[in-house]
């Protein structure tokens, strides 16, 4: 049992050296000093600067899949770009290839180190195989997450902001309100207010001479709201053809609170089936486990 | 076989290894700066997270509270069994913050029912004229809960000790966990930035004030809805350890393959204290209705 033990470590460490060895110039991250610097820094090395904060499983993962994307570019037809901008992140950083090659190296690490470690507890190859397959469904099953928790942020976010920007348009005008309510939002919160960071990057490109609501649509589209889209092309007509932005924003604000309650509902009514799903799947298994399971040994014991 | 699994671990750690790698070759911090990070990021959570909840708790004493409660349930775990070591551990992580946060929603829901009546308030002392500090003045006086009242009463002092109302807002913005309680302040961030007249407040808060019903309706229906839904989950939730809680008792010799064989100690018990665990958290989360 030792012998393999000390030959995997040693092995570790060759192939430690090994990979260092070939990929060490690749992978030194710039001084912090070169933060100052970050504007005229070619975009690889900014990202391997900033690389340093993201979290470890993050860490762990990227340099291993961005190699193998790399090597790989036909990876990426497995996943969508769209799902990785819903998600709220930027394919230029995590392309689709390096998602798909997550999955391929989470899927087969985990397989590897269950092969490895059935050596030890020859069960565990069998716990390995559902593992395996998690890891290979876990990084889109994240960014499916990310998408959905940001668009129920969204969703949230948006009737307040409206009813915010509303008494303001009447006064100082769409345009103003909108930069107004966004700029103090996203202060308020600490930069936590989502919809009012999304906004601002519209108001930021009205600035430089984008039309503010083909801004807000392409917002819309890279979170796929339906709804804030929808208040765009409302907002775009009525200022072409005159009618009051008030009205429209009043009218929107309610219906997105209708359809707030209309989810609640919904999700109330399925609340009872999902705790019935608990108690057969849980719950059960649990009284099994802690009641009829001893009887059963006791009884056999004692035969 | 032996040998696969000896390659495979000594790839496995190398790629490891070598993922973490570029932290280690990062010439800025060093692993005492490293550590000293970490700490004062985790106290600045833990400095929100208390001031969300209004608790008189140093930060420091509960970032102590949140390594020990996995030091002190694993510890428990082990004295039957490694595996609910590991469970005790994890339990140990998540439970003061949970617990926190459920505080914290607690009182939050309580403090959001104030949000109409301060908006009437302030609205109603803006239509007959006056400056912003007598709108805060008149929130704090219509206020029946004690969070609200004593925002509004910091608000107004820090006016009177010449800060600018709209830092003073925001910072207490940030201490607001319900959703219309966060939308008046927002409302008044952004009227004390714009420099807005009082007036021109009276129309903006009286707008919100369907809004903020709008939100307490939608919070109290789900608060009743789930409210049914939670006792029978909890019910669940007991029924089973209670059960066996009641044969140990009773007669021990029913359940003692559960306790005091290896069996028992290392799959029977592990895996029902995971279910157990499993289906206390996804009962909270399914009967979890906020909006």
């Amino acid at each position: 049992m030792l012998l393999p033990l000390l030959g995997a470590l040693a092995t570790s460490a060759a192939v430690f050296s090994l990979l260092m060895a070939i990929f060490l110039p690749a992978i030194a991250v710039p001084k912090r000093l070169d933060a100052v610097r970050a504007a005229a820094l070619p975009r690889e090395r900014y990202e391997k600067l900033v690389s340093s904060e993201r979290p470890w499983w993050e860490r762990v993962v990227a340099p291993v899949a961005g190699r193998l994307a790399r090597s790989m570019p036909s990876l990426a037809s497995q996943v969508n770009e769209a799902t990785i901008v819903r998600a709220g992140l930027d394919p230029a950083s995590v392309s689709p290839a390096e998602v798909y090659a997550a999955k391929l190296v989470l899927g087969g690490g985990i397989l590897l180190a269950g092969i490895a470690l059935s050596a030890v507890v020859p069960i565990l190859f069998l716990v390995a195989l559902p593992a395996a397959f998690a890891g290979y469904v876990f990084p889109t099953e994240y960014l499916a997450y990310r998408t959905r928790k940001r668009q129920a942020e969204l969703l949230r976010e948006l009737p307040d902001f409206l009813a915010l920007v509303r008494p303001l348009a009447a006064k100082s005008g769409l345009e103003h309100a909108v930069a107004e309510v966004s700029d103090a939002l996203h202060e308020a919160s600490g930069g936590k207010h989502l919809l009012a960071e999304q906004v601002r990057s519209a108001v930021a490109a009205y600035g430089i001479g984008s039309d503010l609501f083909d801004a807000l649509r392409d917002i819309a589209a890279a979170a796929d709201l339906e709804a804030l889209d929808e208040l765009a092309a409302s907002l775009g007509s009525s200022r072409r053809l005159g009618k009051g932005v008030s009205e429209v924003l009043a009218e929107h604000e309610r219906s997105l609170r209708d359809d707030e309650r209309n989810r609640l509902v919904g999700s109330a009514s399925m609340v009872q089936p999902k705790l019935a799903a608990i108690l057969a799947g849980i719950y059960l298994p649990e009284f099994v486990l802690l009641v009829i399971a001893p009887l059963f040994i006791g009884a056999i014991g004692r035969i | 076989m032996e040998l696969i699994g000896a390659f495979a671990a000594a790839l496995a750690m190398g790629s490891l290894i070598l993922a973490l790698a570029p932290r280690k070759a990062d010439p800025g911090p060093r692993l005492e700066a490293s550590v000293r990070g970490v700490v004062a990021r985790r106290l600045e959570r833990s400095r929100d997270e208390l001031a969300k909840a209004r608790l008189a708790l140093e930060p420091r004493t509960y970032v102590a509270l949140q390594v020990a409660a996995p030091l002190v349930l694993g510890a428990l775990g082990l004295v039957l069994s490694v595996p609910l070591a590991v469970l005790g551990l994890i339990i140990g992580l998540l439970a003061p913050h949970w617990y926190v946060r459920y505080l914290t929603g607690l009182e939050a829901r309580a403090a959001a029912d104030d949000a109409p009546r301060v908006l009437r308030a302030m609205v109603n002392r803006a239509a007959a004229g006056g400056v912003y500090p007598d709108l805060f003045a008149a929130a704090a006086e219509a206020a029946r809960h004690r969070w609200v009242k004593a925002d509004f009463n910091e608000v107004l002092g820090r006016y009177f000790a010449s800060e600018a109302p709209a830092e003073a807002l925001v910072e207490i913005r940030r201490r607001q966990a319900g959703r219309n309680l966060a939308l008046v302040y927002d409302a008044l961030i952004v009227l004390t930035r714009t420099h807005q007249p009082v007036s021109a407040a009276a129309e903006v808060l009286g707008g919100l004030g369907e809004a903020a019903r709008s939100n307490q309706r939608v919070a109290r229906s789900a608060a009743a809805e789930s409210r049914g839904l939670r006792v029978q989950a909890g019910f669940l939730a007991l029924v089973i350890p209670g059960l066996f809680v009641y044969l140990l008792l009773a007669n021990h010799a029913l359940v003692a393959p559960v306790l005091d064989t290896g069996f028992g100690r290392f799959v029977l018990l592990p895996v029902a204290a995971c279910l157990e665990f499993a289906g206390v958290w996804l009962s909270w989360r399914v009967t979890r209705m906020e909006v």
